[in-house]
């Protein structure tokens, strides 16, 4: 079944272009490096410590165009940016800057030490957001901002642990694990993946790999072995291929294409860039992954070069 | 020779309902046990019944419900009194000409009876219920006649806010006998036309089957007055109240509306008092909680049980959960529960209820297996206040207890989707039940999903690292998931898809009064990938409302018209278009939305697929 589909969101207000240019372009910057919007997994120790800034990447000019296009007073609409802790859900607000004030801050930093520690403590990680925001109530008009709260234009940044993939470092599979998987005995790996992939925003809360427990420990013995590089390449591409046809699937079967799936969707993020990696349209890696799961296969290979891998791994033997 | 008591009706000359069907509506129901279903189905029946006769009283002036479930047991010389008086011998003698699988039964059940072993009774009574009323020459005005003698009728279908309503109750205190076998003793005002107060009568139902004479049977038969002039005519007032003792039930009297209502006896039966007491708990907290009702069950010992939701380990996690969605309790600020349900919308303009979710402390699971993680469950219910399914979800490492409350106005359509034994909501289109009523229930389950998925992902900790991180592993994976760093953004990869589809005019907001509509236009033409043949396509345009922060949410009116090209196309429905497309060709589609509320986000979706041969077979 061949289906292709369009879609957009449209909110119920003219002259938010502005608004809406500014903050595509507005940059989280963790240590140094700059992030786009997003979901972003940073090593723990960095969630916990790292400098963090937002770079806006406008100026007040522009902001006061964009509330003036939405037909918002600049006295009645602020940028603000603020941050919501993950699990603790304790919020504050960094900046808070009325657009009819001058001094505005291209670049904010955020310190960590001043700021409410519920929200960059919390060891789950914390979302910022950038964003142009109403601050007065407006008289009630069709096609305007009218209610206090209504953003013109945000930019969200979810930081997130890298433990939270460590579901991706595999479980042992051990007798009694293959017995509940109802697996044979010498089965060496297994990948399980939920049902409801296409809900989830950390695509590894729904994934479990389980590898061979004694296998597991000879890996971790010497993991600068080149077979144990190899194995763990070799888990790798199987991991990705099933996840692959696994999301293919369950689009499928729900009627859906990749477009209604939320970018924050992990599955959604995961085919955008492993076809990107592949140089590849996301919907015909889908196809690929739905059709020819043994090409989906070599491709995922060739992404990480195995020929090379297991070349340089028999050159060593 | 003494003239039968049990009468055993003839299968009609032109067909009919088998008795056995009433005993099989709920076999091979694995999830509910024959405890559940007696509590579940005798508990809703009367629960209905008391309802309906407080309808529209003051809550001060309701008649108080009460529900007794009294275990007996006789020995010796009772015994002996009681299988003679009840006749269970002329339904043992009929068994042997029945088909294998009753006679095995019936074999079975009554070598028990027929042991030294004391007989068991169990009587169900409720009071505060209008009872069984109605001669039975009133065919289906009588309640008396849908209750036992008609199967899968009760008329309660009409009536708003019942539990029941197909008329299968009976089926589960037939199963709560060993020998299908019960006596209904009824205390009601008096009619018009009908000035008895109290009834009894027996039935036992089994499967059909021709009997020693030959005679061909339905495999139903009744226990009635001898002194009636026909058979299967029910005891009434003082020879009711004679009979009645005889077996053993207490006397009921129709002086007041306190004492009005049915015992239902049953022989044999096939639950013990304390599993009876925890599926009371289980499936009828919400109303138990809620003092609508007193439930009461006295064991053969004279031991009295009640029922206490508080200290039932699997129904405990959910009470502070309904506290919050019935609005007695607020959410609280630290982290663990949230009314998932204030940021709903309605569904086909109808409000579909409440629900909240919590996390459940371990203490609370203490008896649950969580190797793995938990699965989240939710308690489902109308406003009978019984639970109608403990729906699970997927496992995930929080666990979370939830509870749905459907609104009075979403109440009949869900009951409406719901099977016989009521354990579900059915979201499946179906014939037999109106569109709204499953949309509404595909509602339900899809905000609970969402909710909870949203809930977990704000209430999980950071998952336990106690997996084996393999390094080369876990860098390549990584590589995939991690965030986009800045840096020129490459376009994106052009499909090897035959279709391709555009927005020529973007989707544009436009006002109409207070209300606003959204317009846009899309072009569909076969790429360079495309074979030179003609395609069939359907062209749909899916609108959609969307809730707070959600991708997706309730489906909107929108139509579709052909702009340009539309030789080969036609529109078969609002939002759908059928034809032909060659290459070089381009269609263009005009989508225009009905008004909707001025401040609600909304997102349009066209999609095309290519018919091939079945579909299109499908589509006729």
């Amino acid at each position: 079944m061949i289906i292709r589909s369009e879609s957009r969101t449209i909110r119920p207000f003219e002259g938010l272009s502005a608004a809406e240019n500014i903050f595509s372009r507005t940059l989280l910057v963790i240590d140094g490096k700059e992030y786009e919007p997003g979901s972003l997994l940073l090593p723990g120790n960095q969630v916990r410590t790292s400098n963090l800034t937002i770079k806006t990447s406008t100026n007040l000019k522009e902001v006061q165009q964009a509330c003036s296009d939405a037909g918002v007073p600049h006295k009645s609409a602020r940028y603000v940016v603020f941050a919501r802790s993950r699990m603790l859900r304790k919020s504050t607000i960094i900046y808070d800057h009325p657009v009819d004030r001058k001094d505005f801050l291209e670049s904010i930093e955020i310190d960590r030490l001043a700021e409410e520690k519920l929200v960059f403590g919390d060891q789950s990680g914390f979302e910022i957001s950038a964003a142009l925001i109403l601050w007065d109530a407006l008289d009630k008009q069709p096609l305007k901002v009218s209610n206090p709260g209504t953003w013109l234009g945000r930019a969200r940044f979810r930081i997130r642990p890298e433990s939270d993939f460590s579901s991706f470092s595999p479980l042992h599979l051990d007798k009694p694990t293959r017995e509940r998987l109802g697996l044979r005995e010498g089965t060496y790996s297994h990948i399980l993946i939920q049902d409801d992939i296409l809900l989830l925003e950390d695509l590894s809360d729904g994934v479990q790999v389980y590898l061979d427990e004694d296998v597991l420990n000879l890996l971790l013995q010497d993991e600068s072995d080149g077979m144990a590089k190899a194995i763990q390449t070799q888990l790798a591409v199987n991991t990705i291929t099933s996840i692959a046809q696994c999301i293919a699937q369950e689009l499928k079967a729900s009627s859906k294409a990749l477009e209604d799936v939320s970018e924050e969707i992990g599955a959604s993020r995961f085919i955008r860039k492993l076809a990107a990696d592949s140089k590849i349209a996301p919907d015909d890696l889908l196809e690929m992954a739905e059709t020819s799961p043994n090409l989906l296969v070599s491709l995922v290979e060739s992404r990480f070069n195995l020929s090379n891998a297991i070349e340089r791994l028999l050159k060593e033997n | 020779m003494t003239s039968p008591l049990w009468h055993w009706i003839e299968l009609q000359k032109l067909g009919g309902a088998s008795g056995g069907l009433a005993g099989k509506v709920f076999k091979g129901i694995d999830t509910l046990t024959a405890s559940d279903l007696l509590a579940r189905e005798v508990i809703q029946n009367s629960w209905d019944a008391s309802r309906k006769l407080n309808a529209g009283r003051a809550k001060s002036k309701r008649v108080p419900f009460i529900m007794e479930f009294k275990f007996i047991e006789l020995d010796g010389q009772d015994k002996a009194a009681f299988l003679k008086v009840a006749g269970l011998s002329e339904i043992y003698e009929e068994s042997k000409s029945m088909k294998k699988s009753d006679a095995e039964v019936a074999e079975e059940s009554f070598a028990s009876i027929n042991s030294k072993t004391p007989l068991k009774l169990l009587v169900c009574s409720d009071f505060g219920a209008h009872g069984l009323y109605g001669s039975i020459d009133m065919g289906s005005d009588s309640i008396l006649f849908r209750a036992l003698y008609m199967f899968g009728d009760t008329g309660k279908a009409e009536e708003d806010g019942t539990g029941g309503s197909y008329g299968f109750g009976k089926s589960a205190f037939i199963r709560g006998s060993g020998i299908q076998t019960v006596f209904a003793y009824s205390s009601f005002a008096p009619l018009p036309g009908d000035k008895v107060t109290r009834r009894l009568v027996g039935t036992t139902y089994w499967g059909s089957h021709r009997d020693a004479k030959g005679r061909d049977l339905e495999g139903r038969a009744i226990y009635g007055d001898p002194g009636a002039g026909e058979p299967g005519i029910p005891f009434e007032d003082s020879s009711a109240d004679a009979l009645a003792a005889k077996l053993f039930m207490d006397k009921r009297t129709a002086s007041g509306e306190e004492n009005l209502g049915t015992s239902l006896l049953l022989v044999h039966p096939q639950v013990e008092a304390e599993e009876l007491i925890e599926s009371i708990e289980k499936w009828w907290w919400p109303a138990l909680v809620d003092n609508e009702m007193e439930v009461i069950v006295h064991k053969a010992d004279g031991k009295r049980l009640v029922p206490r939701p508080m200290n039932n380990s699997y129904v405990r996690p959910f009470l502070k959960a309904y506290e919050l969605t019935v609005g007695r309790s607020k959410q609280s600020n630290v982290l663990q529960e949230s009314l998932i349900s204030s940021s709903w919308q309605d569904v086909e303009g109808i409000s579909i209820g409440s629900a909240a979710l919590r996390v459940a402390s371990d203490e609370e699971l203490a008896s649950e297996e969580s190797e793995g993680g938990h699965f989240p469950r939710i308690a489902l219910l109308r406003s009978p206040k019984m639970i109608i399914e403990y729906r699970d979800f997927e496992r995930r490492r929080v666990a979370v207890r939830g509870v749905f409350v459907a609104s009075n106005e979403a109440d009949g359509h869900l009951r409406n989707t719901e099977p016989a034994q009521h354990s579900h909501w059915d979201k499946k289109k179906s014939k037999e039940i109106p569109a709204v009523s499953t949309a509404i229930a595909d509602a339900v389950y899809s905000k609970l999903s969402t909710g909870l998925r949203k809930f977990i992902e704000e209430v999980s900790p950071t998952p336990p690292n106690e997996r084996e991180t393999l390094s080369v592993f876990s860098e390549l994976m990584r590589g995939l998931l991690a965030g986009k760093k800045a840096g020129p953004t490459l376009p994106p990869r052009p499909s090897k898809m035959p279709l391709e589809i555009h927005f020529t005019k973007q989707p544009t907001v436009k006002a109409h009064r207070d209300q606003v509509f959204t317009e846009a236009i899309f072009k569909i033409s076969l790429g360079p990938n495309a074979e030179k043949k003609p395609y069939d396509l359907r062209i749909t345009a899916d609108f959609q409302i969307l809730e707070e922060e959600s991708d997706s949410g309730e489906s909107w009116p929108c139509h579709v018209t052909i702009a340009k090209n539309s030789a080969n196309f036609e529109v078969i429905s609002t939002n759908e278009l059928v034809g032909q497309i060659k290459v070089g060709e381009v269609i263009e589609v005009q989508v225009k939305s009905d008004l909707y509320d001025r401040n609600w986000t909304s997102k349009l979706k066209p999609q095309v697929e290519i018919l091939i041969e079945e579909s299109k077979g499908a589509k006729k």
